[in-house]
């Protein structure tokens, strides 16, 4: 009985404590709400004028007690840029994966689940879509919608749509021929229905690794975009503008790439850790 | 209101595909009255699971259609009614229990939730405690613990998880259960179990049922009324008591109970029905039977049979037609 009535706790209970019960993902939630207190309180951590004051006199500096990370070409400190990019990074990299993994997720769905020529013709749409390097993609959207951080996000949504259609168009394949799917036809549940809580759940796992893989190349994607002048501008820090400045002086100040790179390595793993681990506790398949 | 809850008049079905047409029912009629069982028995591939499957309208669309015929259920066509129509009788009014409780079940929701589902939707008021305690109810009456709404599927077993199928059948009080094979992928004993079980609640709630199945045993224990079906044609019908103790029989019906072992006669070997059942995108044109029959005459092979009433008992065959040599 003891057994029983710990389970009879609410959802959420029961799936934080599931959760609890695997260190790599507590690890990983860790560094994640530091990185998001980093980002919250980037103001009282370090002013944002020492992100974006240029002294010549201290460029590409060693890190030192004064500049923590050392300093970049423009003599700027490396720690108060990363952790003013902190926010804007992170807003970029988790809203284009949960945006994108919503509109196509859905346009994946409803094609896996309604089949025949709806499925054709998403697809096909889809295909017209992957048929153009995302790189590219992204440039004519936001060339044609204009340089900044939202036309950027709009634009990487657009180009990662594919992905994440293709991706949950072949998780539902494997359920839609499932027997319960049709015995919840029978129930009367309607096809809106049937995919939201009978479809959605099972392919959950599969969903949730894709997203937190699609939120580190976000990041590096929208350094790439700023790079060529598309994204966040100059002087705003972002990591991956940060990393990409740091190229050309890999051999005198490889601090300048190190400590970005490192900054966009821990976000991804932390979310990486905290999807897997949300996937365990979630999927009652693997519950013990 | 007249006593009768379900006609089936001449409904055909065939599956199209760009290669063949399969004609999986071919005319079958019947009907059933309010809290009535009916036995529908016949070897796999007889379109048992078809049929149930057009009572709910849920054929795949793709590639079945009904050519003719009409399903009337209390008095109205199911094949004429709007979508919207037709998911407000499923599960509310006519629930079906599938045949493998291993897939029917979602292994993300508990069965709490897949149960209450169908409440959910049916009924009118949604107050979620309502629902939790009727969902407490049907599964004690089916006999699983209340408290353990909140597993999930794979916490139970095979019998178990069939008796939740059941429940979630039973959550709205249909007016008709269709069951398809609810006991093939049980082991007897819990095969016995379930049978018992499904047989008192229908008793209890006089709600109608419609027995798939290929096992007859399950049909004398359970049902009211046999239907036995041979290549999408019903070819013999009427009480459990015309077709189990009745003198004239179908020469299929006959070949199905010669292929069940009888613990009175001593026999060294069952005598199966010789040959396959007609390829179904070839129906031949005669009765159906005819090429495994062993009383088949010319006209058999020509013409479709005629159907033979005595009383409750029907027979589609030659054999008992007027003239016909015995």
């Amino acid at each position: 009985m003891d057994n029983r009535k710990k389970r009879t706790g609410s959802k959420f209970k029961e799936t934080w404590r599931r959760y609890c019960k695997s260190p790599a993902a507590m690890i990983g939630l860790i560094i994640f709400i530091i990185m998001f207190l980093v980002a919250i309180f980037a103001n009282q951590i370090v002013p944002y004028s020492d992100a974006v004051t240029q002294n010549a006199k201290e460029r590409l500096m060693q890190p030192s007690l004064n500049n923590w990370f050392g300093t970049d070409a423009f003599g700027r400190s490396i720690f108060a840029r990363i952790v003013h990019a902190t926010p804007t990074s992170l807003f970029i990299g988790i809203s284009v994966a949960v945006i994108s993994l919503v509109i196509g997720g859905m346009i994946g769905i409803s094609s896996a689940y309604f089949g025949g020529r709806y499925d054709d013709l998403m697809m096909r749409f889809i295909d017209v879509l992957s048929s153009i390097p995302g790189t590219l993609l992204s440039m004519v959207v936001v060339a044609v919608l204009g340089a900044n951080m939202r036309n950027m996000i709009i634009a990487m949504v657009i180009a990662r749509i594919r992905v994440s259609a293709r991706v949950s168009r072949s998780a539902v394949f494997g359920t839609t021929s499932q027997e319960y799917i049709e015995a919840a036809k029978c129930g009367g549940s309607s096809d809106i229905r049937i995919m939201i809580k009978h479809i959605v759940p099972n392919i959950m796992g599969i969903l949730l690794v894709d997203t937190t893989m699609s939120v580190s190349t976000s990041i590096l994607q929208a350094a790439s975009l700023s790079f060529l002048g598309l994204g966040v501008q100059p002087p705003t820090p972002e990591w991956g503008s940060m990393l990409n400045d740091a190229r050309i002086y890999m051999r005198t100040a490889p601090h300048m790439m190190f400590f970005p790179g490192f900054a966009i390595l821990l976000a991804s793993l932390s979310i990486s850790l905290v999807g897997d681990g949300l996937r365990d506790a979630l999927d009652p398949r693997l519950k013990s | 209101m007249t006593n009768n809850l379900l006609r089936i008049k001449d409904l055909s079905v065939i599956y199209k595909t760009d290669l063949e047409t399969v004609y999986a029912i071919n005319g079958v009629s019947l009907s059933l009255n309010k809290g009535e069982t009916l036995g529908l028995v016949g070897e796999t591939g007889a379109g048992k699971t078809t049929l149930a499957l057009s009572l709910l309208r849920l054929l795949p669309e793709r590639t079945s259609k009904i050519t003719c015929g009409e399903i009337m259920f209390k008095d109205k066509n199911i094949l004429e009614m709007s979508a919207e129509e037709v998911r407000s009788i499923r599960g509310a009014q006519i629930a079906m229990i599938f045949q493998d409780p291993m897939t029917a079940l979602n292994p993300v929701l508990t069965i709490g939730q897949q149960i209450g589902e169908a409440i959910e939707l049916h009924s009118e008021d949604t107050n979620k405690e309502k629902i939790e305690k009727r969902v407490e109810e049907v599964l004690s009456l089916v006999g699983i613990e209340p408290v353990r709404k909140k597993d999930y599927p794979h916490q139970f077993s095979g019998g178990m998880k069939q008796r939740v199928v059941i429940a979630m059948a039973l959550a709205c009080e249909p007016d008709l259960i269709v069951a398809d094979e609810p006991t093939t992928a049980l082991d007897v004993t819990i095969q016995a179990q379930v049978l018992k079980m499904m047989r008192d609640l229908r008793d209890r709630l006089g709600t109608a049922m419609i027995m798939i199945t290929h096992d007859l045993g399950i049909v004398a224990q359970i049902c009211d009324n046999v239907a036995v079906m041979y290549a999408g044609n019903i070819v013999e019908s009427g009480t459990a008591e015309d077709i189990f103790e009745g003198d004239e029989h179908h020469p299929y019906t006959i070949g199905l109970f010669n292929s069940i072992p009888d613990l009175e006669n001593k026999t060294s070997r069952l005598k199966p029905i010789p040959g396959l059942m007609p390829d179904p995108t070839e129906i031949p044109i005669g009765c159906s039977f005819a090429p495994r029959c062993v009383h088949c005459m010319e006209i058999c092979k020509t013409g479709k049979p005629t159907q033979y009433v005595n009383g409750s008992h029907s027979i589609v065959c030659n054999l008992f037609a007027e003239g016909g040599a015995k």
